[in-house]
């Protein structure tokens, strides 16, 4: 679905709260027909309607930052979330690494680098800096929200306007949390080789196992019997 | 085909790393000669061997743990972009009103 800012319906007569109020005191005037209360009482209205012009304003900064913040902070917490599972991934292949470590090094075995490697590799694009750098771009935009939500719109400034001023901030942040899903995606696309790569390691596990109890049946049936030494 | 001749095959069909199945293919190359397998040797093979599948099962464990961490991730964001969705959809609704 296309969105467009310009879809949004312009009022045609837009109605303040300060033409509301003034129209509210035109009314007393008339009703009370005195001209000292009637100012008097305009003033106050006036007076009113902007302090609550302002405050509407305020809370209406606020509950937008609230909404976008919503998103954003769950967003920070499942990165965070990935970060911590990625880096718990890594710490515990390599500490089973260093197990195999000095065992390999006595058999001359070098594929453990190659192991590890490919872990720095995957683990680096898990955590992925591009990720990070996208969260704090959303995060410094809702710190940059604008003075805007339906509160505020129906307050004080024409509604279309507001209305397209908001939508537009909300597609900007839509799209900013689309380009972070499609950097997760290219990841797991990579790891979608690597997922076949699950598939090859299997595969040699079953030959590696098949291939050790040969060597196991060999050592079990002896070859030269004669000697101790020999099996 | 004597009993190390079908042994070496079995290791070249394991698709181990090359550096183990050269170190295994000296072994077998060397008890061929001989024409037996000190027990040494055999306790050397079985060593590799079980070094190739330890470093395959922590290979596979960490890439399943790290695509399932990454797959949560991607369920977040695509929940947040539905939700952006929605939100952009009623301020439309509600202006074309």
């Amino acid at each position: 679905m296309t969105f467009s800012p310009e879809r949004i319906k312009k009022p045609e007569e837009p109605t303040s709260v300060r033409e509301r109020a003034m129209q509210t005191g035109r009314e007393r005037r008339k009703r009370l027909g005195e001209k000292i209360e009637t100012v008097r009482d305009s003033l106050d209205i006036v007076l009113g309607s902007d302090q609550f012009f302002k405050e509407g304003l305020e809370k209406s900064r606020e509950a937008l930052k609230a909404i976008s913040a919503k998103i954003g902070r769950r967003m920070e917490i499942a990165s965070e979330s990935l970060r911590e599972k990625a880096e718990k991934a890594k710490g515990h292949a390599l500490t089973r690494l260093a197990g195999l470590r000095e065992r390999a090094q006595s058999y001359g075995w070098f594929q453990i680098e190659k192991i590890r490697g490919r872990i720095d590799e995957i683990s680096l694009a898990a955590k992925g800096s591009s990720l990070r750098r996208e969260l704090r771009g959303l995060q410094e935009k809702r710190e940059g929200a604008p003075s805007v939500t339906i509160v505020g719109i129906r307050k004080g400034r024409p509604a279309g306007e507001m209305d397209r001023e908001y939508m537009a901030f909300r597609m900007d942040e839509m799209e900013r949390v689309k380009g972070i899903a499609d950097r997760v995606r290219e990841i797991l696309e990579q790891l979608r080789i690597n997922r076949r790569r699950i598939k090859t390691i299997r595969n040699e596990r079953r030959r590696g196992v098949e291939a050790r109890k040969a060597v196991m049946a060999l050592r079990a049936t002896g070859i030269d019997k004669g000697d101790e030494k020999r099996v | 085909m004597n009993e190390l001749q079908s042994l070496k095959q079995r290791i070249g069909d394991a698709s181990f790393s090359p550096e183990a199945k050269n170190v295994i293919n000296e072994i077998l190359d060397s008890a061929e000669k001989r024409g037996s397998l000190l027990k040494e040797e055999k306790e050397r093979i079985i060593g590799i061997i079980d070094l190739e599948l330890e470093g395959g099962d922590i290979e596979m464990g960490f890439l399943k743990e790290v695509s399932a961490a990454l797959e949560g991730f991607l369920g977040e964001t695509e929940r947040a972009v539905r939700e952006y969705e929605k939100d952009i959809e009623d301020i439309i609704k509600k202006s074309e009103v």
